[in-house]
């Protein structure tokens, strides 16, 4: 067990440190790293320079809580723009040093297959990291206006940082299982676009199904009643939507306010139908700290005492979703990439003759 | 050095392992011959850990491929027969990430790069990128890049495919070096005279099994005028007498029929016939045969593949 633990020890260490290092090269020459650099920015930019122009601010009056608009702006925008890139960094880790016929030269290294896909997954991560420092410029913008906690600030961080690992290590999965590049690029889209906006609309599709029960039948014990379904939590817009420094009400944030409705319903939805969802099943909110939210499920049809309900902030949910996912994914990955499987050495052990032992002392 | 036994493996319904089993003593350099689809590519990757086979044991330097992997990748180097290269390092680079996935890392890194770059006469080509090398430098790149970690063991698959004669030439100097310096090297080829005057041992597979095997001194009385020896009865003895016979080696018995090999042509044959009838076993005929090692090397694969069903084919393996 010992020497189990020492061998995949040192394979994990000299994976990370291998590729980390080889990754970080890669990155940083030729145009594309450039390219990406520069449209991440671009991106951030536009949101950042265009949203006060939506709302009329250049030139007009600016609202006292345009400091907070634009950093929800921000904060979903950058989330987005990293859920979405993220799947690209890893997508052809694997797959692609299969094409290029470099693979075999990597597993046949004393790093692990674990260490391999850990190391893979770090060099795209520290290429993450580099892209939110560098957008860390365009949320400074946002103190010239105010009314943003620095604490806020970083939760954001962390959502995206969160989000960026989970759908880096979807990626990796992807590019261990399916052989071909472009292949796991089309997969890793299709599931990443379902993750962030499949899931709100598959709660609002479901809310449409099964209309929320009217205030005046809500039973006594509405513990269950009416919540919002708990994969929603698992949408990383959603996520980013409960670390919002948001002013109460569904307008808070104008323009995408009605798209992610916010305010205290925001919390558990990321578009305007399931507001009305929302609505309908008079659930309100409000936060205890960051980590806990009381919901207001109701009154007592009896007395008339407010119905509540504590429970965790939907962005401990998505959290603690994604490592579970991430870890997953890299299990997973390391798996599909070792070029012989635990069970195939186990099986193959079993069936070994006696004179085994010949072979050993060779 | 490096033991197989009784090695299986299967692609679906193609046999590519057929019970393969074969010895590569410590500093040999071992030439595995054999037609492509033989299983020549399948038996080397895996002895390079990245393929279980079905059945039977692999061993390198007393490390089994299956249950002591690290240990075995550790011990060799190995270089496929079709590799790749990253776009995006230079040649320097290139061995120096190997390097670090080896664990070999800091000022004997440093060290161990530029003297294998000078040993495979690269030196002055290590700022260039590795994409940029011709298809020789890069075989040899690759060969340094299996150097990287100070292996006893090398096993190349086809090193010299693809390159022109001058490379080949380069290449098998190179692995000479090698075998000088006392790397035990398992070496494929599907061509034998590019092996004949490297390797110090031979095997030749076919349809998945180990059909002749020894050192090149014996295989190369293969090489020699061949006679065969028809006897009435007694076989046996006469091949006993035929081995005292000087000049005379590469004897083998089948039924009634000796065959047998001469040094130094029709005299040691005739002392042969000499010998056999002096000792009293009576001859019914005695003739010279066509032979060489390739002819009797492509008749053995020829009954090897009819006795059995398919093959696979060597790009199954990869």
């Amino acid at each position: 067990m010992k020497r189990w633990l020492v061998e995949h020890g040192a394979g994990l260490a000299l994976g990370v440190r291998g590729l980390v290092a080889k990754e970080m090269r890669s990155r940083s020459r030729g145009w594309r790293p450039m390219w990406l650099l520069t449209f991440y920015l671009a991106a951030l930019t536009v949101v950042v320079a265009g949203f006060p122009a939506l709302l009329g601010g250049i030139g007009g009056t600016i609202s006292p809580t345009m400091g907070t608009q634009i950093f929800a702006v921000l904060a979903i925008g950058s989330v987005l723009l990293l859920a979405f890139i993220t799947p690209a960094l890893t997508v052809g880790a694997v797959s692609g040093e299969r094409e290029r016929r470099t693979l075999d030269l990597l597993l046949i290294t004393r790093t692990s297959a674990l260490g391999l896909v850990s190391g893979k997954l770090l060099g795209s991560l520290v290429y993450v990291l580099y892209l939110l420092v560098a957008s860390l410029p365009a949320f400074a913008l946002v103190y010239l206006f105010g009314g943003v906690p620095l604490f806020h600030l970083g939760m954001v961080l962390a959502v995206a940082a969160v989000t960026a690992v989970t759908h880096a290590a979807l990626g990796l999965l992807l590019s261990a299982l399916l052989r071909r590049t472009s292949l796991a690029s089309v997969v890793a889209y299709l599931l990443v676009l379902f993750l962030v906006f499949g899931l709100p609309f598959v709660a609002v599709a479901s809310s449409v199904a099964n209309p929320a029960v009217p205030m005046a039948k809500v039973p006594t014990d509405t513990s269950q009643a009416n919540l919002p379904p708990v994969y929603l939590y698992a949408s990383p817009l959603v996520s980013v939507a409960s670390v919002l420094p948001l002013p109460g009400g569904p307008y808070g944030i104008p323009l995408i306010g009605s798209l992610l409705a916010v305010g205290s319903v925001a919390r558990y939805s990321s578009s305007y139908a399931y507001s009305s969802y929302a609505y309908s099943s008079a659930i309100t909110s409000q936060s205890v700290g960051m980590m806990q939210t009381i919901i207001y499920t109701g009154s007592n049809p009896l007395t008339g005492e407010p119905q509540t309900l504590t429970t965790w902030a939907p962005w401990v949910y998505h959290f603690a979703f994604s490592a579970v996912l991430a870890i997953l994914c890299l299990l997973g990955a390391a798996l599909a990439t070792a070029p012989i499987k635990p069970w195939q050495a186990w099986r193959i052990r079993r069936r070994a003759v006696p004179a085994a032992g010949e072979v050993r002392t060779a | 050095m490096i033991r197989v036994k009784g090695l299986q493996k299967r692609y679906g319904r193609t046999k590519a392992l057929d019970g393969l089993t074969l010895t590569v003593p410590r500093g040999a350099i071992y030439g595995l011959i054999g037609q492509n689809g033989a299983g020549k590519t399948t038996t080397i990757r895996v002895l390079a850990t990245l393929l279980a086979p079905d059945a039977g044991e692999a061993a390198v330097g007393g490390a089994d491929v299956l249950r002591q992997p690290q240990e075995v990748r550790r011990l060799m180097g190995y270089m496929p027969d079709f590799f790749g290269v990253y776009d995006d390092l230079r040649v320097g680079e290139y061995l120096d990430f190997h390097a670090s996935l080896q664990g070999v890392r800091g000022a004997a890194a440093a060290g161990l790069r530029d003297s294998l770059l000078d040993l495979v006469d690269l030196g002055p080509k290590r700022d260039e990128y590795v994409e940029a090398l011709s298809r020789g430098m890069q075989q040899r790149l690759c060969l340094a890049r299996a150097l990287i970690h100070d292996p006893q063991v090398l096993l190349l698959d086809e090193p010299a495919s693809g390159l022109d004669p001058v490379a080949r030439v380069e290449m098998r100097e190179l692995l000479k070096e090698l075998g000088r310096m006392g790397k035990t090297i398992l070496i494929s080829s599907h061509i034998l005279s590019e092996l004949a005057d490297l390797c110090t041992h031979v095997g030749m597979m076919a349809a998945g099994r180990m059909i002749r095997e020894g050192t090149i001194g014996d295989l190369l009385w293969a090489e020699r005028p061949a006679y065969l020896l028809r006897v009435l009865r007694e076989p046996e003895r006469a091949a006993a007498v035929l081995q005292t016979v000087p000049g005379i080696g590469g004897v083998t018995a089948d039924g009634e029929e000796c065959r047998f090999h001469c040094q130094d042509g029709a005299a040691a044959a005739a002392a042969a016939l000499a010998a056999v009838v002096a000792a009293g076993v009576p001859v019914i005929r005695f003739a010279e045969v066509e032979n060489s090692l390739e002819a009797a090397f492509v008749q053995m694969a020829r009954q090897a593949n009819t006795a059995d069903g398919p093959t696979a084919c060597e790009g199954v393996a990869k």
